[in-house]
C-alpha cells in the first residue's frame, strides 16, 4: 500500500511516496505545464518507491497547482498538509513558518498536527520568494547568490514592503553607488521584516519550523530568529513538508 | 428584446462603454447563479430583475420622472428610506460592486482607498450606471473618511447632500441624528415640492417595515439545517432589495418564502449533508460582488447569514409604528437607525455581540470576516471581533479583498484550509 | 456536444406571460439574462429542457404568445472572471 502526495508550488513541484515505513521524496521545477509536471512526478516517485500502480491507494494533490492534478483522488490545501508534514519531520513542531515562491504562511498546530490557526500573506509579493526573484533580477544575480553576497556586508535600508516600490528603491541605491553586497543584505532584512510581520499575528510557540524554498536561506532564518526572539530550525527535507503531509493524510485515510 | 438604448442615451450614458458591462454581466451571472443545482423556483423573479437590471427598472424610474417625480440615490443603510418614499420620490441604493468602475474612479481618487468608493465615483464619472444617471440627488453620509471626501468630488457631477452621522451612541447623539433626519426632510421637500405629512411618513414607515419583515422571513429560513436556499441567492435578494419597487419586492419575496418554508417541511435542501455553515461578517457586498460567497459555496460550505449592510444590518430591528406625530416618528426613526452596529462607531461592542448571537442563531460552524481593502474601520475592528469570537469558541478567518479576480486562488486556498481546520 | 435551449422575446411582458403559462403546465423553466451570442441587448430569455420543446410550441400556439423564436446554444464551460 502506497500513498502519494504531490505538492505543486509556484516554483518547485514536490512529490512524496509513503508505504507505511519509508518516505520517498522527489523535486523538480514546476515549469509552465502544471498537468504534465504532476504526471511526471507521479511516474517518477512511484518508480523510486519501487511500488506498482496497483499498490497506490491514494494520490493527494496540494499546493497552488492542486487543481491541475486531474488524477489526484483528493485535494487538500497546503496548510493542512504542511501541518501534518512538519509534525512528521519533527514531532515537537508547534509553529510553522512557510515561505514559498508566491505565498508565505504561518501555521499554529497542536500536538497531533491539527491546524489551530493560520495566517497567509495577501496577494502582494512582499515576504515571498517572488520578492527575492524580483530583487535578484535587478541586481543581475541568481536568487541563490543573494545569501553569499549579503554575508559580506552590513545591510542598506530598503524601506518599501511592496516589491514594485522596493525595485525602484534598489535601482536608486545602485545609482547612488551602494554595493551589491549591502543591497543584497538589505533585501534579506526586508523580506525577513515582512515575514516577521505576518508571524507576529499568531501566537508563536516552540518549536518553530521554517519550511518552503526560502527556508534554504540560512541568513533569513537567523534574522528571523532575532526578530521573533525564538529558535527557528529547519532541515534538508523542509521543502517537502507539504508533499509529505499530503502522502501521510492519504495514507491515514486508507488505513 | 426591448431596446433601451434610446433611454440610456437620454440619461447621458456612455453607450459603448456600458455595452462592455452588458456583455460580461450575463456570463458572470450565468456562471455564478444559474449553474446552481436545485434552486428554488421563486428565484426566477430575481433572475428576471437581474436580466432587466438596466432595462425595465430604469424605464420605471423614467416613467416616474416623466410625471414629475424625483429619484434619489443612497449608499448606506443609515439613510432612512422612509423619508424618500414619504416625499413621493423613489430611492435607489446604488451598487458600486464592480472592478469595471475602478479605473475611472482612480482618475480623481487615490488608489489606496476602498474599492466601493472608487467604484461609485467611477460609475458616475464614466456614465455607465443608468441608476446613477437617473438620480436627481444623492444622499451621502459620513460613515468613513473616503466617502466624506468623495462626496465633495461627486457634487460636481450630481447634486450631493450629506447627512452627518454621529459616531458615538450617547443620548445627545440620538438627538443629533433626529435633527439630521429633520434636515433631510426639509431637503427632500424642497427637491420634490411635496410636503412630508404625518400620514405619508407613517405609511412609509409601515411599508419599509414590511420590507424588513420579508427579509427577516427569508433569513429565518436559512436557520434550517437543511438549507432551502443558497447563501448566494439570499445575498442577491438582499442586494435587489435596495433598488427594486418595494411593494413588488415584498410580494415576490414573501412568495419565495412560502416556497422555502414548504421546502423545509419536505426536507428539500440545496446543501450536501454535513456541509459547513458559514456566517459572513464585515463590509457590504454591492452588485455584482458575489466573489466570497461563490468561493465559499464552491468549496463545499454554505453561507447561512451575512452580518453586513447587505445582510442583517439592513433589516434587523423595525421602526416603532406606534407614534403618529412628526416628532414621535422622527424619534422612532432615529432610534431604529442608530441601533445599527457599524464599525464607524466607537465603541462598538454591540457588533461583537451581534456576530456571536447570529453565529448561534444560524448554527454557524465558523465566521468569515470579510473586509474590503483599505476599509480602515472594519479592518481595525477585526482585532476585537477576533478576540471576542475566540473567547466564545467560534473559529474565524479574516479576508481582505477587493473586486478583482487576482486573489481568487489565494482566497480559495484560505477558505478551503479554514474548512479543513474546522472540519 | 451539449446544448442549452432558449426562447427569446420582443418584450419582457411576453417573456413573463410565457413563464406564467409554463408554470401552469408544470414545465420546468428558468428565466435568464439573454445570452449575448443570441442578442445584443440586455433583457430576459427563458431557458428550457429540449424534451419540452413540443409542449412549449403548443403553448405558444394556444395562447398566441409572441416570441422571437427558439434557439440553441452550445454549452461551454467558461471560467468565471469577477468584474
Amino acid at each position: 500500500m502506497i500513498s502519494i502526495g504531490i505538492d505543486i508550488g509556484s516554483v518547485c513541484a514536490k512529490a512524496a511516496a509513503y508505504d507505511g515505513e519509508k518516505m520517498h521524496l522527489l523535486m523538480q521545477p514546476t515549469g509552465w505545464n502544471l498537468k504534465k509536471t504532476g504526471e511526471e512526478l507521479y511516474k517518477k516517485i512511484l518508480d523510486i518507491s519501487g511500488g506498482k500502480e496497483k499498490d497506490v491507494v491514494e494520490i493527494v494533490g496540494t499546493g497552488y497547482g492542486r487543481v491541475s492534478i486531474p488524477f489526484a483522488s483528493k485535494k487538500i490545501t497546503e496548510i493542512t498538509c504542511h501541518a501534518k508534514g512538519a509534525m512528521y519531520l519533527n514531532p515537537k513542531t508547534r509553529t510553522i513558518i512557510d515561505v514559498g515562491g508566491q505565498d508565505s504562511k504561518v501555521i499554529s498546530i497542536d500536538d497531533k498536527g491539527n491546524v489551530l490557526e493560520f495566517i497567509m500573506n495577501d496577494k502582494c509579493a512582499a515576504g515571498t520568494g517572488r520578492f527575492l526573484q524580483v530583487m535578484a533580477h535587478v541586481l543581475e544575480v541568481e536568487v541563490d547568490e543573494l545569501e553569499h553576497l549579503a554575508a559580506q556586508s552590513a545591510p542598506r535600508d530598503i524601506n518599501s514592503m511592496c516589491a514594485v516600490f522596493a525595485e525602484s528603491e534598489v535601482i536608486s541605491l545602485l545609482a547612488a553607488g551602494a554595493t551589491k553586497e549591502s543591497i543584497a543584505s538589505g533585501i534579506l532584512h526586508s523580506i525577513s521584516n515582512k515575514i516577521a510581520h505576518i508571524a507576529n499575528r499568531v501566537k508563536i510557540r516552540d518549536s518553530v519550523f521554517f519550511t518552503g524554498g526560502v527556508s534554504k536561506n540560512e541568513q533569513i532564518r537567523s534574522i528571523l530568529e532575532k526578530k521573533l526572539k525564538c529558535t527557528i530550525y529547519t532541515q534538508e527535507e523542509a521543502q517537502y513538508a507539504g508533499a509529505i503531509g499530503a502522502a501521510l493524510l492519504g495514507y491515514d485515510m486508507k488505513s | 428584446m426591448a431596446d433601451y438604448r434610446e433611454l440610456w442615451q437620454k440619461l447621458g450614458m456612455d453607450l459603448e462603454k456600458h455595452d462592455v458591462l452588458c456583455e460580461v454581466l450575463p456570463q458572470l451571472y450565468g456562471g455564478i447563479y444559474l449553474n446552481q443545482e436545485n434552486r428554488p423556483e421563486g428565484m426566477n423573479y430575481y433572475n428576471f430583475v437581474v436580466a432587466e437590471v438596466h432595462g425595465l427598472r430604469i424605464k420605471e424610474l423614467d416613467d416616474h420622472k416623466q410625471q414629475g417625480g424625483k429619484v434619489v440615490g443612497t449608499f448606506c443603510v443609515f439613510v432612512p428610506d422612509e423619508l424618500i418614499l414619504a416625499a413621493g420620490a423613489i430611492g435607489v441604493g446604488l451598487c458600486a460592486g464592480s472592478q469595471f468602475w475602478i479605473e475611472d474612479g482612480e482618475k480623481v481618487l487615490p488608489r489606496n482607498i476602498c474599492p466601493l468608493v472608487k467604484a461609485f465615483t467611477g460609475a458616475k464619472l464614466s456614465g455607465t450606471c443608468p441608476y446613477f444617471q437617473s438620480c436627481d440627488m444623492i444622499i451621502g453620509e459620513t460613515t468613513c473618511d473616503a466617502k466624506k471626501k468623495a462626496w465633495e468630488i461627486l457634487d460636481d457631477y450630481v447634486d450631493t447632500y450629506v447627512m452627518d452621522l454621529p459616531q458615538m451612541k450617547r443620548e445627545k447623539d440620538y438627538k443629533k441624528w433626529a435633527e439630521e433626519i429633520y434636515d433631510l426632510k426639509d431637503k427632500l421637500e424642497k427637491l420634490t415640492g411635496n410636503v412630508i405629512t404625518e400620514e405619508k411618513l407613517h405609511d412609509a414607515i409601515k411599508l419599509c417595515n414590511r420590507k424588513r419583515m420579508a427579509l427577516q422571513r427569508l433569513y429565518n429560513a436559512r436557520k434550517a439545517l437543511d438549507l432551502p436556499i443558497s447563501g448566494k441567492d439570499a445575498l442577491l435578494i438582499s442586494q435587489i432589495a435596495f433598488y427594486d419597487n418595494p411593494e413588488r419586492f415584498i410580494e415576490m419575496t414573501n412568495a419565495l418564502c412560502d416556497e422555502l418554508e414548504d421546502r423545509i417541511k419536505k426536507g428539500i435542501a440545496v446543501n450536501k449533508k454535513g456541509s459547513k455553515r458559514i456566517l459572513i461578517s464585515g463590509t457590504p457586498m454591492a452588485v455584482p460582488n458575489w466573489k466570497i460567497h461563490h468561493i465559499i459555496e464552491t468549496s463545499g460550505a454554505m453561507v447561512v447569514a451575512e452580518e453586513t449592510c447587505t445582510g442583517t444590518r439592513y433589516f434587523e430591528n423595525l421602526v416603532d409604528e406606534t407614534p403618529t406625530t412628526m416628532d414621535g416618528m422622527v424619534k422612532a426613526l432615529a432610534d431604529r437607525y442608530l441601533k445599527i452596529n457599524c464599525a464607524c462607531f466607537t465603541p462598538n461592542k454591540g457588533r461583537e455581540e451581534d456576530i456571536i448571537r447570529l453565529a448561534k442563531e444560524y448554527k454557524a460552524d465558523g465566521v468569515i470576516y470579510n473586509s474590503l481593502q483599505f476599509c480602515h474601520t472594519y479592518n481595525i475592528e477585526y482585532a476585537n471581533v477576533e478576540k471576542a469570537l475566540k473567547e466564545a469558541g467560534i473559529p474565524v478567518l479574516f479576508i481582505e479583498s477587493d473586486y478583482s479576480n487576482d486573489d481568487v486562488g489565494q482566497i480559495q486556498t484560505r477558505v478551503e484550509a479554514f474548512l479543513e481546520m474546522i472540519g | 456536444m451539449e446544448y442549452d435551449y432558449y426562447i427569446l422575446f420582443n418584450t419582457h411582458t411576453d417573456g413573463l406571460n410565457m413563464a406564467k403559462r409554463l408554470k401552469e403546465s408544470n414545465i420546468k423553466y428558468t428565466i435568464t439574462p439573454t445570452p449575448r451570442q443570441l442578442s445584443k441587448c440586455c433583457g430576459i430569455a427563458i431557458k428550457y429542457e429540449h424534451e419540452d420543446e413540443k409542449a412549449i410550441l403548443d403553448i405558444i400556439d394556444k395562447y398566441d404568445i409572441k416570441v422571437l423564436g427558439l434557439h440553441s446554444l452550445e454549452r461551454k464551460n467558461v471560467d468565471i472572471k469577477f468584474i
